[in-house]
């Protein structure tokens, strides 16, 4: 993937940059809103991850002008206002995703990934398959080599959350905005546990487990064999 | 507590007794003015009418018809008489003279010479009264002057003698000045006490405004139970102490939990960052593993160091919202239901039954829905880790007089009735040994902080056993005058 980077404070800049070229992928910088909607016209990126408040060009309005020049370009925004209506506030005006600092490295590139995979997957899905284990969302059935399993609701929608993210990390948070539509993170780890019911039902019968925890970050589904780390 | 005499004078309250005592002052001028008025305009009448008394008894001895001579010489006659009998305690007057104003009889040896003559006039004169022994007195008197009718220009002035209403004229005034200087010397004393009274009872306040001023917030005013308004002052003062220190001492607390709170992590993150420091420094192999502990360990307490954090930040935000401005038309069933299904798996771990009585399922409220949902996620989060295995976790929901009401209850231990206010204080945990396990004593105070967003009634309630919630007072409808956000 290549990313650009718009961020004016340059220890958060590092730290992005890095971890992207740490994770294989190329990083482009840029340290105001308008160098920043400079470089996203001129030159292709897979993805851009604009800081809120900018000098010179605001991140909100930088996305909008993009918007409105047809650059479909995903675009997370970074912001330290996590507020739900600054949330709201920041996906209205065009962008994709909405990441409060402070933030995890994990957490932003499995957001950033989560965005592209959006982007590169226009047709409806009917069908999610995770090696052995398939999803059909029309009938709303999940199959594990070809055994019905009788799953709630919640833990439907949670298993789709992350066979959708194609074997990459989906975190805690993301799976509270994406199920429950929360912005808060409750008291208690609440969604460990229903990881651990949805596991006893889709792994626990089974000799390979699909559904893996990322130590401090959340989980991920993929089978052993496209399993990449 | 002494004031100084200048300062004294320049206070309010003595300008005020200064002013009242004037205007006493003048009240009693206007009465005793009154009073000598028609005191001595009595008077005068009453002498006048002796006066008119005596002329008729003088006009009676001339005879009738009293024609000119004869009338003169039955005059003389009788008032030669009469001045031999004269007493001393007569006050009368009387004088009889000729046209040329020469002395016929009488006890007055001469006709007053500023006297001018007109016929019926009434005067007040200074006079020598001679009495029969040739003896004389000087005296003010009071006279009628009447001419003798057909006599050619004879003139009879009939009088009284009136040093007595002279005398109690001046004795008037002498007292009258006397009233006035003690009016005015009691008023300027009254003024001194009352505002001396008042200056007092106002220094109290005021050396207790300068102490609080200095920082000692432990003073209290006396109050003398008299009930005025110095009492009501004196109270409400006392009472705005009482709250300011209650507030000192919340923040005092609350900088005493924060400063305990966020020391162990980060002491403990010190710790990781040490070792891990030390572990890399080795350059050995082996170590990487536990390096990598050490550092996860290190992330993991910053993040619950920012937990801490975003909870303060979270409840700072939600109790600068405006009343209303980010409220929107959110269905009670679908809340309730998605936090059920949020916690039901961890009610399920303990075999808490998790149940649901809602008096209507098609009610819609008026609130911040990631406020009230963070609100109630919060309470089912206490309930579900107080409650023991096996007991019963409830969410009702119900019509009240003054709009809905939420209530979450639990069969735990319960918190003690004192405790009720304490516990939605910030990072206040009842048992101080629960500081090492999870949460950070911010979740009810989050919830004190939605439900006075929302002007919500929060009340906490024994459940016989165990702890009842009860969020009241959610609206059916926007509030007015307030912009709603949009549902989302």
């Amino acid at each position: 993937m290549r990313i650009l980077v718009v961020e004016d404070d340059e220890h958060t800049r590092r730290f992005i940059v890095k971890g992207l070229k740490e994770s294989g992928h190329v990083a482009e910088q840029a340290e105001n809103g308008l160098e920043g909607l400079h470089l996203a016209r001129t030159e292709q990126f897979t993805a851009l991850v604009v800081d809120r408040m900018l000098p010179g060009l605001g991140g909100l309005e930088l996305v909008k002008q993009l918007r409105e020049e047809n650059i479909s370009t995903p675009i997370l925004i970074l912001s330290a206002l996590g507020d739900v209506h600054q949330r709201i506030e920041g996906l209205k005006s065009g962008s994709d995703d909405y990441l409060q600092k402070p933030f995890s490295f994990a957490e932003l590139l499995a957001r950033i990934e989560s965005i592209v995979r959006r982007v590169d997957k226009k047709e409806i899905e009917t069908r999610l398959t995770v090696g052995d284990l398939s999803m059909n969302l029309i009938k709303r059935e999940v199959r594990r080599r070809g055994d019905k399993i009788d799953i709630r609701p919640t833990e439907f929608r949670i298993l789709e959350v992350l066979m959708r993210a194609g074997g990459q990390l989906v975190t805690r948070t993301m799976l509270l905005e994406r199920v429950w539509n929360y912005n808060f993170d409750p008291q208690t780890n609440v969604i460990d546990t229903h990881i651990s019911r949805l596991r006893s039902k889709i792994d626990a019968p089974y000799d390979v487990a699909l559904i893996h925890t990322v130590r401090g970050s959340g989980y991920r589904i993929s089978a052993p064999t496209s399993d990449t780390g | 507590m002494t004031i100084s005499v200048p300062k004294l004078f320049r206070s309010y309250t003595f300008v005020l007794s200064v002013i009242y005592a004037s205007l006493f002052c003048a009240s009693i001028i206007v009465i005793l003015a009154i009073l000598y008025f028609a005191s001595f305009q009595f008077l005068r009448e009453q002498t006048d009418h002796r006066i008119d008394e005596d002329l008729l008894r003088i006009a009676a001895a001339a005879g009738q018809p009293a024609i000119g001579i004869f009338a003169v010489r039955d005059i003389r006659n009788y008032l030669d008489n009469r001045r031999r009998t004269h007493l001393r305690s007569d006050p009368s007057v009387y004088l009889l003279v000729d046209p040329n104003n020469k002395f016929v009889a009488g006890n007055l040896h001469r006709w007053p010479a500023d006297l001018s003559l007109l016929d019926g006039a009434r005067f007040e004169f200074e006079a020598r009264v001679y009495y029969e022994d040739d003896t004389h007195q000087h005296h003010t008197i009071r006279a009628l002057v009447t001419l003798v009718p057909n006599t050619g220009g004879f003139k009879l002035l009939v009088g009284r003698d009136i040093f007595e209403i002279e005398a109690l004229r001046n004795e008037f005034f002498r007292l009258f000045w006397w009233s006035i200087a003690a009016t005015i010397a009691l008023a300027m004393i009254g003024a001194y006490w009352v505002s001396r009274i008042v200056s007092r009872r106002l220094e109290k306040v005021n050396a207790l405004s300068r102490r609080v001023m200095e920082g000692d917030l432990s003073q209290r005013i006396k109050i003398d139970a008299s009930g005025d308004q110095f009492d009501d002052l004196a109270r409400n003062i006392n009472q705005m102490l009482e709250r300011i220190q209650s507030l000192v001492d919340a923040i005092r607390s609350v900088s005493d939990n924060i400063a305990h709170d966020l020391r162990t992590p980060l002491t403990r993150l010190r710790n990781d960052l040490d070792e891990l420091l030390r572990e890399l420094g080795g350059r050995n192999e082996e170590n990487l593993p536990h390096a990598r502990s050490m550092a996860e360990k290190a992330i993991a307490e910053t993040d619950s160091l920012l937990a801490t954090f975003e909870a303060l930040l979270r409840i700072a935000r939600l109790e600068n919202r405006p009343f209303g401005e980010t409220f929107s038309e959110v269905s009670v069933m679908e809340l309730v239901e998605e936090l059920i299904e949020l916690y039901r798996p961890i009610a399920e771990t303990k075999n808490i039954t998790l149940k649901t009585y809602l008096e209507s399922n098609s009610v819609a409220i008026y609130v911040d829905r990631d406020a009230v949902a963070q609100a109630l996620a919060n309470l089912l989060d206490n309930a579900l880790k107080y409650t023991p295995k096996s007991g019963q976790v409830h969410i009702q929901g119900r019509f009240q007089q003054h709009g809905f009401e939420l209530a979450i209850s639990d069969t735990g231990p319960g918190i003690a009735p004192e405790h009720y206010e304490q516990v939605l204080k910030r990072f206040v945990r009842l048992d101080d040994s629960s500081r090492s396990t999870p949460g950070n004593g911010l979740g009810l105070s989050l919830v004190a902080a939605v439900a006075r967003m929302h002007k919500l009634d929060l009340v906490l309630e024994d459940a016989h056993p165990g702890l009842r919630v009860r969020l009241k007072n959610f609206r059916f409808s926007p509030p007015t005058g307030a912009a709603t956000a949009a549902p989302n």
